[in-house]
């Protein structure tokens, strides 16, 4: 059975390396975040530290947790800029300009809620959101967070600081539907495996789900 | 994962539980294992009491005394700050003694400067170059050049007969106390002990050439006050000012100056029991708290006090209430001098006192009718009125008039001498009150003794003491003695009859006090041999300089015109900053050839100074403290000064030690070879010369003593504090002989009980009419001169406020008191003070029934009752080591009677403390006493100039006042450059200024009765022709009208009116009229706070306030900086425009106040070349010389911003560089 | 027992005893600062400076002078304590809001949060700093530093019933006993002579209505992590559902 491309390396890369870096950012942010709820994070953190440096442990595990959120921020930066500069030549070929979102959504409810079989393009709607979140949200997440770590002025941090809760909380949220859309639902094993390794799809699975998206490669192999 | 999550809370709650919070654990200061040590704050003048927390010799905290009744554990921000002075805080305080290395400035280029960065720029050349040497070779250093410098100058202890101020045709032997070429300037920031011991070695180098900071700041209310009420001091304290009703604070902001007493006031205020009325030209702090407030023009306060006295006689007619005429006739005010005065106070009435002051008419008349009608004689001794000033009020070349007419309201009001009503001089520094009563003066000795001006007086004196040293009432003295001493005598041949006076009772009081000089300091003044005083072949020998010395103010003319004053030493003072006319100071340091200065940090004087020796701050030194309100405190030592610093008093001792052991210190008795005393009574019926002791002559100056630190057990402190008791009079009493105990340190707040010495009054067992809150005087806080008083003038509270009756009971024989109290009990009046009594050795009354005016200074003698028993002074002082260490005399006296004598010793007769006893005061004395609303300063005939000047009181001079002022104002006419030339013309006429003459003499007013005079630079040409400036009289004046030929630039350094300041003035500029003052967060000269990094926090940089119309004007806003020029020269500072300042319409005219706060200096952490006293003019007032630096003309305008300097130095300890800025 | 400081302005003469006392008790460092149009100096609270007197010139025909103090208020319901994630920013039982420098990490939450404006970082140290109302003082049983100095009584201090209940007996308007926001304050502010004019922004201008200066963050927290377990909750339900689906199909 032939199989199709759908990912790059660097996506593969990009998208591994960004599981480390934002669960580390989601990790370390989660202190912050609310710290009735994930203060836990930071005991969990300056615990060892206090074992050899001393001192206040949940202070320490803050101070680890900051430090680490923003070296993992600036990881994030390094990865954001790789594929800004791999994928922005081959913009053309991004199958992420939403039309039509009316038909796309009733498409999606088609698939998730009444389980049938609906002609997706390489990405649904709800991809494609996702896709855009992703792209807008860590920009707005990184610009906002250099402002609360450079404080330029207190009121720019004040707005800062509620768009890059904002943020998270949105992250949150969208990370959880992603990551059950991706391994919740056998039937999307598939994608899991081009997703981490191989980055092609079978032409039966592309055929199945993404039935758009299949004519078009065929049409372009001939 | 959602219990852990639970849980993070849980465990900050439980962390915060247990949190504890030590103390210190947050500020880090852990005060729990620290030493607490007591001492008076060393700012201002209230005295506050603080415990600093110390830490070996580091200083951790303070914090204001609970005890003390005077700040009751509260500080203002000076006081908090002090703990930045210690040496362990602060970097920039001296350490070693240095000797100048580098050329001084030429002193003539400063005279020709006039603008403040063009002069700084010439004095950073020569900015000292400093080398550090030890105390020996420092002193080494001094003692070389004060030789040359009295070589150079000739000083003579011997001078022939000249028939005026020697008649002796065997000479006399006596130092010219104006002609020695060492000026001495000690501040008033030193102790008690410090200040004595300045003024004794002067005295002992045989100088009258030494002032100090009082004469520039509160001289004229000395002068003004003691020649009016007996003592130029403040009459409440601070505590009782709570007790007043109204309280009109004029020329004063003591929430600025003196924080800490507007405690009772804001208290009292609050309680509605005081009503505070301000007037100022300036709404500063003080202000901002008055039920009451108006601006007024400076310098017109005689003004707007004769407007309430106007008020009170001619609308209130109070000299027609019951209660005024019972009040001046029991206290002994003058019925004839009040109808005389009343007819000059009936020209000020309103119209005439807002065309001069600019308080509007309606706000006059209310302050006037709040004032009168809350004063004793309205409200029958029930609520009193109080006036509290500072240097708005002396600073004046009025300064002198402006506080007797503030005295003259008092009198007049019947608010003088009760709880709660009395006159407030707040002064200035913390010990200027100590300082100015130990006299560093260069008139008066300590205790405010007369200096003696010819060999006839030493002749009277020595008469005096052979007739057993008696007081006016036993005094016989000699015709020659009556002629001498100006006496009023009637006289059958050589046998007189002393009308007792108060000419005669001061004259005893001085003559007692010259004796306590002699026997306390080891000198002897009198004639030589001891037994024939008119002889006029005997030599007369004074150890007392004579003739009254060069000051504070008119130094700059015994340097620069005179030629008279060589070199300087100065303790503790800055009068780079703070003399007027701050160039002309600039110039005469940079003339002379010794300037050696002790001080904490190198000051801007330090710049003129060869010689810098390291001194100790007030804390790190022990001694007395005498606070405004008159109240002696004890301050200890809380650290060791920093290196090699010392305490001044050290300094002081050892200096003199070595220019005693140079030779440079050589009394006139010694030049006469006269080295013993004879202590010789003659008998005054046998005429039987009766020798007591004989007493040798060496001047006394050991006051080593142990004490548990080494600089103390060299020069101990407290062996001069006794000394200063037994050595001046006004202090007698504050040492307690019987218990070797100095008062000064009693901690006594509790009130005493009713049956002790003024026990009802400070019971608190009565309650003051006006507040309805417990009387309490704090008796047994400290120590109170005169004889433990704390209401000056005290004679008739309990009669009349409380209609109470006190007595006090002499069992006979067992006090040390006159025949006249002996065995009697006695009604007691008002407050009685205290003395130890020398037989039991515990408090009895000292003034009974209670005391009046100039009580303590007329006085009768326990132990000299003419004719029964006399006893040479502490019963005979051999020697003044075994009396200041062990509080031995001789303690002998002689028994008299017709045929004989017997000598006894004073133990037989029961007196077992004589130190402490020598005077008693009963009814009869305080009948003498009395309160001069008349007082001329100018008197008799003299020849001035060639013409015969006959001074008149305002009785005679007003027929010829009115007359004087028109032929004056119409040789003006309306020409503002007339003005000059008129008052030379007038001098040359008469010889005089403020004369004019008649039947071939020339009348002069004798300034009996204060007037308005307008300032010397006044700004309405108009007021300036109807009261015409009357300093042009004082010879110092006359530099400006009549310019030496060494300094004719001084002919144009007074504008004497505004067209002659508009001639020099830029052509953008405005007219001002202009003040100085002193800031809240800064010390005077700010050479102590611009050092202490939390005060010059608060204020860095110099600035003026400026008026808001004003300033829009000109176009300025805050911050900008402007040039502000007055004839004198011109500074630049930055502008702080506000409606706090005035515009006013005076006579017709828009006049604009501006002011200058003048506690910057180019030397220091935080430096500006802008001395405000650059501007300020050196005129001073006609008595005391005192300088008009609280109004004179300038102008304003916008400046570039470069023309500002301000510089900061970086070394300060604790200063965050970065930060908000 | 809660205790209370009051600031009485009839009574303050602008000594700022207070403000160098509070620097030399918590040994704070000098600042550099320059000429002050108005007297307050330095012109707003910094990390060194836990209190400052600021002046302020009322003029309208006579000229009136007034200084407020400025110092933390110590909420009720202290906004930087719910914002301090460290938990270095701490109310005690006595009413004390105060920073723990060893557990503060600078990261501004409180500054951000403070509607008074009065937490200030400082960048040296990279701590937070503000008034502590002197606990270790009153625990002590000290006055706080400031009181501890007022020559004139302007400064009170007590528990917070107790001054409430005899200021308002003395006839005195207190500012601070009750406030939107933040619950009421253990600073208080009390007058005779300025009535109506604590709030009034000619005179001291004390906000009338503190600003929630949090804004949104609380609610963005509660909407994120609700959210978030809906959206788990909601994969976990469509999981169900999906698979009873694919077995219906089958």
């Amino acid at each position: 059975m032939s199989r199709v491309r759908v990912f790059s390396e660097v996506q593969i890369w990009a998208h591994k390396h960004l599981i480390h870096v934002v669960g580390l950012l989601l990790f370390t942010g989660l202190p912050f975040f609310s710290k009735d709820l994930f203060g836990w994070v930071a005991y969990v953190l300056g615990y060892p530290v206090a074992l050899f440096i001393g001192g206040n442990v949940n202070s320490l595990g803050l101070e680890v947790a900051r430090w680490l959120h923003r070296l993992a921020a600036i990881v994030l930066i390094a990865i954001s800029a790789v594929v800004f500069f791999a994928e922005v030549p081959r913009a053309k070929k991004w199958r992420i300009w939403p039309k039509n979102v009316g038909r796309e959504v009733r498409k999606l409810l088609d698939y998730y809620v009444h389980k049938k079989r609906v002609p997706f393009d390489k990405y649904n709607i709800g991809q494609i959101a996702w896709t855009w979140f992703v792209i807008i949200g860590i920009a707005v997440m990184i610009v906002t967070g250099l402002i609360m770590w450079f404080k330029p002025s207190m009121e720019l941090v004040t707005v800062a600081h509620e768009l890059h809760a904002l943020g998270a909380a949105l992250f949150m949220i969208g990370l959880v539907i992603h990551i059950y859309a991706a391994i919740g639902i056998p039937e999307h094993r598939p994608m899991v495996t081009a997703m981490f390794r191989t980055g092609d799809l079978p032409e039966e699975y592309l055929k199945e789900h993404h039935p758009l998206y299949y004519e078009v490669v065929r049409s372009e192999r001939k | 994962m959602l219990g852990a999550s639970a849980l993070a809370p849980a465990i900050a709650k439980a962390e915060a539980f247990e949190e504890k919070v030590d103390l210190g654990s947050i500020g880090t200061l852990e005060l729990s294992k620290t030493v607490e040590r007591r001492s008076i704050c060393m700012w201002c003048s209230v005295g506050c009491g603080l415990i600093f927390y110390t830490k070996g010799n580091d200083v951790l905290d303070v914090e204001g005394d609970p005890d003390n009744p005077l700040n009751r554990g509260k500080l203002c921000v000076k006081g908090k700050a002090s703990i930045a002075m210690f040496g362990s805080k602060n970097p920039l305080r001296l350490k070693n003694p240095m000797i100048r290395t580098n050329p001084k400035p030429d002193y003539k280029k400063f005279i020709e400067m006039k603008d403040a960065d063009e002069m700084y720029n010439y004095l950073k050349q020569f900015k000292p170059v400093w080398k550090e040497v030890t105390w020996e070779e420092a002193f080494a250093y001094i003692s070389k050049k004060w030789k040359e410098l009295l070589k150079e100058s000739n000083v003579k202890a011997y001078h022939e007969y000249d028939g005026k101020v020697c008649d002796s045709k065997a000479g006399c032997y006596f130092y010219e106390g104006n002609k020695y070429p060492i000026m001495i300037m000690a501040g008033a920031k030193l102790l008690n002990e410090e200040a004595y011991v300045i003024r004794k070695m002067s005295m002992l180098f045989g100088s009258n050439n030494i002032d100090h900071d009082a004469r520039r700041c509160h001289s004229s209310t000395v002068a003004g006050l003691a020649a009016t009420l007996g003592f130029g001091a403040q009459t409440q304290s601070f505590p009782d000012v709570g007790y007043i009703a109204v309280y009109l604070i004029l020329g004063g902001n003591p929430a600025d100056a003196h924080p800490v007493s507007m405690k009772p006031v804001i208290e009292s205020k609050e309680r509605g029991t005081l009503k505070l009325v301000v007037v100022d030209p300036k709404f500063g702090r003080t202000a901002a708290k008055a039920n009451l407030f108006a601006f007024h023009r400076p310098g017109t306060d005689v003004a707007l006090l004769y407007y309430i006295l106007h008020y009170a006689f001619y609308e209130k007619k109070i000299d027609q209430l019951e209660a005024f005429k019972e009040y001046i006739k029991r206290t002994n005010v003058d019925m004839e001098e009040i109808n005389e005065f009343k007819e000059l106070v009936k020209r000020y009435d309103a119209n005439e006192v807002s065309k001069i002051t600019g308080v509007p008419v309606d706000k006059l008349k209310k302050i006037a009718e709040l004032y009168v009608n809350n004063s004793g004689v309205a409200t029958n001794f029930k609520r009193f009125s109080s006036i509290e000033w500072a240097m708005g009020l002396t600073q004046h070349t009025t300064g002198v008039q402006n506080i007797r007419a503030a005295a003259i309201v008092q009198l007049a009001l019947g608010n003088m001498g009760f709880p709660g009503g009395g006159l407030n001089p707040y002064r200035g520094h913390n010990n200027v009150q100590g300082t100015t009563d130990m006299c560093i003066l260069a008139h008066v000795f300590p205790g405010y003794i007369k200096i003696p001006s010819n060999s006839k007086q030493i002749r009277a004196y020595q008469e005096w003491k052979l007739q057993g040293f008696p007081d006016a009432f036993n005094w016989k003295p000699s015709q020659s003695a009556c002629k001498a001493l100006g006496l009023k005598c009637s006289c059958n041949g050589n046998e007189c009859s002393l009308e007792v006076n108060s000419k005669a009772l001061l004259w005893s009081w001085w003559f007692m006090n010259w004796r306590r000089f002699e026997l306390t300091m080891g000198t002897f003044v009198g004639t030589e041999p001891e037994d024939r005083p008119w002889d006029e072949n005997s030599k007369v020998i004074s150890d007392l300089p004579f003739f009254v010395g060069y000051n504070e103010i008119t130094y700059v003319k015994g340097t620069l015109v005179d030629d008279v004053l060589k070199g300087i030493l100065l303790f503790a003072e800055n009068p780079a900053v703070s003399d007027p006319n701050a160039k002309l100071t600039w110039a005469s340091l940079s003339k002379m050839k010794l300037v050696v200065l002790a001080d904490v940090f190198e000051t801007e004087t330090a710049w003129f100074a060869d010689v810098l020796l390291p001194g100790a701050i007030q804390y790190e030194k022990e001694g007395s403290i005498t606070n405004s309100n008159r109240w002696l405190q004890w301050s200890d030592r809380v650290a060791l000064p920093p290196g090699d610093a010392k305490p001044d008093l050290w300094i002081m001792v050892k200096l003199y030690e070595r220019l005693r052991q140079d030779g440079i210190v050589r009394l006139p008795s010694e030049e006469a070879g006269k080295n013993k005393e004879e202590v010789t009574v003659i008998h005054p019926y046998t005429k039987e010369k009766i020798v007591m002791y004989e007493r040798p002559i060496e001047p006394y100056m050991d006051y080593s003593y142990p004490s548990q630190w080494e600089d103390f057990s060299e020069v101990n402190p407290r062996i001069v504090y006794r000394e200063i008791d037994a050595a001046v009079d006004l202090y007698n009493g504050m040492y307690d002989w019987a218990h070797m105990y100095p008062l000064a340190k009693r901690r006594v707040a509790q009130p005493r009980s009713v049956k002790e010495v003024d026990g009802l009054l400070d019971s608190g067992a009565l309650k003051h009419p006006n507040t309805n809150t417990p009387l309490r005087l704090y008796k047994d806080w400290g120590w109170s001169w005169p004889k433990n008083v704390r209401i000056l003038y005290n004679l008739w509270t309990l009669e009349k406020t409380f209609g109470m009756e006190d007595y006090w009971e002499f069992p006979k024989g067992k006090y040390a008191v006159g025949e006249s109290l002996d065995g009697r009990r006695v009604r007691i009046t008002g407050e009685t003070g205290e003395i130890v009594d020398s037989k039991t050795g515990t408090l009895r009354p000292a003034f009974v029934p209670g005391h009046n005016f100039y009580l303590g200074k007329f006085y009768k003698r326990a132990w000299t009752v003419y004719g029964k028993q006399m006893t040479d002074l502490f019963g005979g002082v051999a020697n003044p080591s075994e009396l200041m260490k062990e509080g031995k005399s001789l303690g002998i006296t002689v028994l008299i009677n017709k045929n004989g004598y017997k000598v006894v010793k004073l133990s037989e007769l029961g007196v077992r403390y004589p130190v402490q006893e020598s005077v008693y005061y009963d009814p009869e004395v305080v009948e003498k006493g009395k309160a001069l609303f008349k007082k001329p300063y100018f008197v008799g005939t003299k020849v001035v100039e060639g013409k015969k000047v006959k001074y008149v009181d305002w009785k005679e001079w007003k027929e010829y006042h009115d007359s004087f002022i028109s032929e004056f104002s119409s040789c003006v006419g309306n020409d503002p450059n007339n003005y000059r030339p008129c008052v030379k013309k007038f001098i040359e006429k008469y010889g005089e200024w403020f004369a004019i003459g008649r039947k071939g003499v020339t009348l002069a007013y004798s300034l009996d009765y204060p007037m308005h005079f307008e300032p010397a630079e006044s700004p309405s040409l108009e007021l300036a022709k109807k009261y015409p400036q009357i300093a042009w009289r004082k010879p110092f004046n006359k530099m400006f009208i009549f310019p030496p030929k060494v300094l004719p630039q001084l002919g144009a350094e007074i504008a004497l009116t505004l067209g002659e300041l508009e001639r020099q003035m830029p052509k953008d500029a405005k007219p001002i009229v202009l003040t100085t003052n002193r800031l809240e967060e800064h010390w005077h000269t700010g050479a102590l706070s611009r050092n202490n990094p939390y005060l010059a926090e608060l204020v860095p940089e110099p600035f003026a306030h400026i008026p808001e119309p004003l300033a829009k004007e000109l176009g300025i806003k805050s911050g900008d900086v402007v040039e502000i020029g007055s004839a004198r020269a011109k500074i630049y500072v930055r502008a702080m425009v506000t409606h706090r300042m005035p515009k006013l319409d005076i006579a017709g005219e828009t006049v604009y106040n501006v002011n200058i706060p003048w506690p910057f200096g180019y030397a220091g952490s935080h430096r500006t070349p802008s001395v405000a006293n650059l501007l300020t003019p050196e005129v001073g007032d006609i008595i005391t010389s005192i300088q008009e630096s609280k109004v004179f003309l300038g102008w304003i305008r916008k400046a570039p911003k470069d023309k500002y300097v301000f510089e900061r130095e970086a070394e300060l300890p604790n200063i965050r560089e970065e930060g908000w800025l | 027992m809660e205790y209370a400081s009051v600031f009485i302005p009839d009574r303050c003469i602008g000594c700022r005893a207070c403000q160098t006392a509070c620097k030399i008790w918590n040994q704070r460092p000098v600042e550099k600062t320059s000429f002050s149009p108005d007297f307050t100096n330095p012109p707003s609270l910094t990390p060194d400076s836990f209190t400052i007197i600021k002046f302020k010139e009322v003029f309208d025909g006579e000229v009136k002078w007034i200084m407020l103090k400025e110092q933390c208020m110590h909420c009720n319901d202290p906004p930087c304590v719910s914002a301090c994630p460290t938990g270095a920013m701490t109310k005690t039982e006595e009413g004390a809001v105060y920073v723990r420098p060893e557990k503060c990490i600078g990261c501004q939450y409180c500054v951000e949060a403070c509607p008074f404006d009065v937490p200030k970082y400082d960048e040296g140290s990279g701590k937070v700093y503000k008034c502590t109302m002197c606990i270790d003082r009153i625990r002590d049983g000290k006055l706080p530093a400031c009181v501890e100095a007022c020559p004139t009584q302007a400064l009170v201090f007590g528990k917070k019933d107790e001054v409430i209940q005899k200021l308002k007996s003395e006839g005195f308007e207190i500012y601070g006993e009750r406030l939107p926001n933040v619950g009421g304050t253990h600073w208080l502010y009390a007058t005779k002579e300025f009535k109506g004019k604590l709030t009034d922004p000619k005179y001291f201008g004390l906000p009338e209505s503190p600003a929630a200066k949090e804004g949104a963050l609380p609610a963005i927290r509660e909407f994120g992590v609700g959210v978030a377990g809906l959206a788990i909750l909601a994969s976990l339900l469509h999981a169900a559902y999906w698979r009873a689906k694919k077995e219906e199909s089958k």
